[in-house]
């Protein structure tokens, strides 16, 4: 087990190499000087090329890169051009709500997408089955944001049962913090729950069509048992590798839906980023989000090894 | 073809139809302002209402058609164009070649794709041409794992090792026994991506960064209604709905296509 995470973090390595580049080359495709984009262009010549040498913009390319990287591996995003804040420092203070926003949108889909899953596995070809399938297809085709905007226009604006916007603290007040919570999780959880049910009732129908739960059908035991003991048990492997890999779309989902209602979270922070051309705060939320992408996908490859034996003897 | 496959071919047709049709059967120019009927509720006149500048809503969704569609075809055959290619050498070529293209290729699908597409439209600036850019990008590695998988198997296949034995070149073996045999699979996956790249032109376009006014988009369309929803809900239904009723048609026609193209997954009851 230990050898096969050691083998996935060290696979894991040029990932990180080529999405660093990625990040660091998209950065300087952006037109403009950054100093003159940093002081707005009403400097001397002079001090634009004093303030290029002392951020090392002088340099190669491949230079800037390597001094970049060495600064991201010690935690040193550089400072915001607008605020002159330190980046890890913006991200840190926004860091809770995108984290909570993506943990709740998660668990949702979870409690919603498996049960529903396994309801239409077991109800295969009846009206159950075809009608959920239609349901799970509008899901995965209705944008987040659109989404979001008919559940604010519903629930908050004409019933007035949840807020709209704006964003409570969970150290503040609890309670406040899971209403204006519903919504964002809802409709960021959306999709991707109608993406793992397909999955769980395809996963289940392969499963439940095996000798193996033939076996247990005929030794007598209980359906119930069959259905959650021994199918769903195989038919979740495959869903947690998809849950993982799904983790890049609830994030990049987190900049949408955070912007509809209003959150202070990463996302809404990459897009003033990009609206007010800081570079430095665009390279280092971009940065975050992939290598949490990354980093969750190598969680769930540790959970699919502990979950499959198969793959820990690999 | 099933039930949801024929909705998704009407679904699309209806889409496509409206694309191509918006200058005869719409009823305004998409840049016609009425500052005297700004937000106008639906009505005889403006079947959808009019928007903050007095332009007929249902116009400028069936303009809007133009734009997401192009967008999405376009992102999709640039990103096949360029995926497919990298995944036949990475899978044929194997070793270094290999190594190389698919790091890169994971190096970019580490990257959430809205937000890889919003680094690529804030280096380039917003604009069609960019946003093609930017979803093609982020398309691309798809195509690419897809080629390389489906030439591992097919490199196994007895008929290549008979091409290769009587001394076909790569390029005729690629493109004679590998190219066609993946038709079917790599038709399933356009078919899903002109989708998803539709939803991410919609969700830029949204966010100020992809297509910009007046040229009317979707996405940026319900951003418009966004900001007008205490006083208007209309401005967003319209192009909500257009959105929705595209991908769904290519959702379902993905599904059926994968019926019939792909009839293992029908016997495995998927």
């Amino acid at each position: 087990m230990a050898q096969y995470l050691v083998n996935r973090v060290w696979g894991i390595l040029p990932v990180l190499l080529v999405l660093s580049i990625v990040t660091f080359g998209v950065m300087r495709l952006i037109p403009g000087d950054p100093v003159e984009i940093m002081w707005g262009g009403e400097v001397s010549r002079e001090a634009v090329q004093a303030a290029r040498t002392r951020l090392g913009l002088d340099k190669p390319l491949a230079l800037q890169y390597l001094w970049w990287l060495s600064r991201v591996a010690r935690g040193d995003l550089g400072f915001s051009l607008r605020t002159h804040q330190p980046v890890t420092e913006a991200i840190v203070q926004r860091l809770p709500v995108t984290v909570e926003l993506t943990v709740a949108a998660m668990a949702l889909v979870l409690v919603v997408g498996i049960p529903l899953g396994v309801l239409v596995s077991v109800r295969n070809r009846t009206a159950v089955d075809t009608t959920t399938s239609v349901l799970s297809l509008l899901g995965l085709s209705i944008p987040s944001f659109f989404l979001g905007i008919v559940l604010i226009d519903l629930l908050a604006l004409r019933l007035h049962w949840l807020p709209s916007l704006g964003y409570v603290s969970v150290t503040e007040r609890v309670i406040d913090n899971v209403r204006h919570m519903i919504l964002p999780a809802v409709a960021l959880a959306t999709g991707l729950a109608a993406v793992i049910l397909r999955m769980v009732r395809g996963s289940m129908l392969e499963v439940l069509s095996q000798e193996f739960i033939l076996v247990a059908r005929s030794k007598g035991l209980r359906e119930r048992h069959i259905i959650f003991k021994h199918a769903l048990r195989n038919a979740l492997l495959p869903v947690v590798t998809l849950a993982g890999l799904q983790m890049g779309t609830l994030l990049g989902g987190t900049v949408l839906v955070e912007t509809v209602f209003g959150l202070p979270g990463v996302g809404r922070l990459l897009l003033d980023g990009i609206l007010a051309r800081d570079y430095p705060i665009v390279q280092g939320t971009v940065l975050l989000l992939a290598v949490a992408r990354v980093g969750t996908s190598l969680i769930v490859d540790g959970l699919y090894a502990s979950l499959d034996s198969r793959i820990r003897f690999e | 073809m099933g039930a949801t496959g024929a909705a998704g071919v009407v679904l699309l047709l209806v889409v496509f139809t409206t694309a191509i049709l918006a200058p005869v059967v719409a009823p305004y120019s998409p840049t016609k302002q009425d500052l005297d009927h700004v937000l106008a509720r639906p009505s005889r006149q403006h079947l959808l209402g009019t928007d903050d500048l007095g332009r007929d809503l249902l116009t400028r969704v069936m303009y809007g058609a133009r734009v997401s569609v192009t967008a999405g075809f376009v992102s999709v055959i640039v990103a096949a164009l360029l995926g497919v290619p990298l995944g036949l050498a990475a899978g044929y070529y194997r070793g270094v070649s290999d190594t190389v293209i698919m790091r890169m290729m994971d190096g970019l699908l580490a990257f959430p794709a809205l937000v890889l597409a919003m680094a690529i439209t804030a280096a380039l600036g917003p604009g069609m041409r960019n946003v093609i850019v930017a979803v093609a990008a982020v398309t691309c590695p798809a195509f690419a794992r897809l080629a390389r998988g489906q030439v591992l198997l097919l490199r196994e296949l007895e008929m290549v090792s008979a091409a290769r034995a009587i001394g076909m070149g790569d390029v005729r073996i690629l493109l004679r026994y590998m190219v066609p045999n993946m038709t079917s699979v790599l038709i399933i996956q356009g078919a899903l991506s002109v989708g998803q790249a539709i939803l991410t032109e919609a969700g830029l376009s949204f966010l100020g960064l992809g297509i910009q006014p007046p040229t009317p988009a979707w996405g940026s369309m319900i951003e418009i209604g966004r900001r007008y929803l205490e006083q208007t809900t209309w401005m967003s239904v319209g192009p909500g709905v257009a959105i929705l009723v595209t991908v769904l048609g290519f959702n379902f026609s993905a599904d059926a296509l994968r019926d019939v193209l792909d009839p293992r997954l029908l016997r495995a009851g998927g």
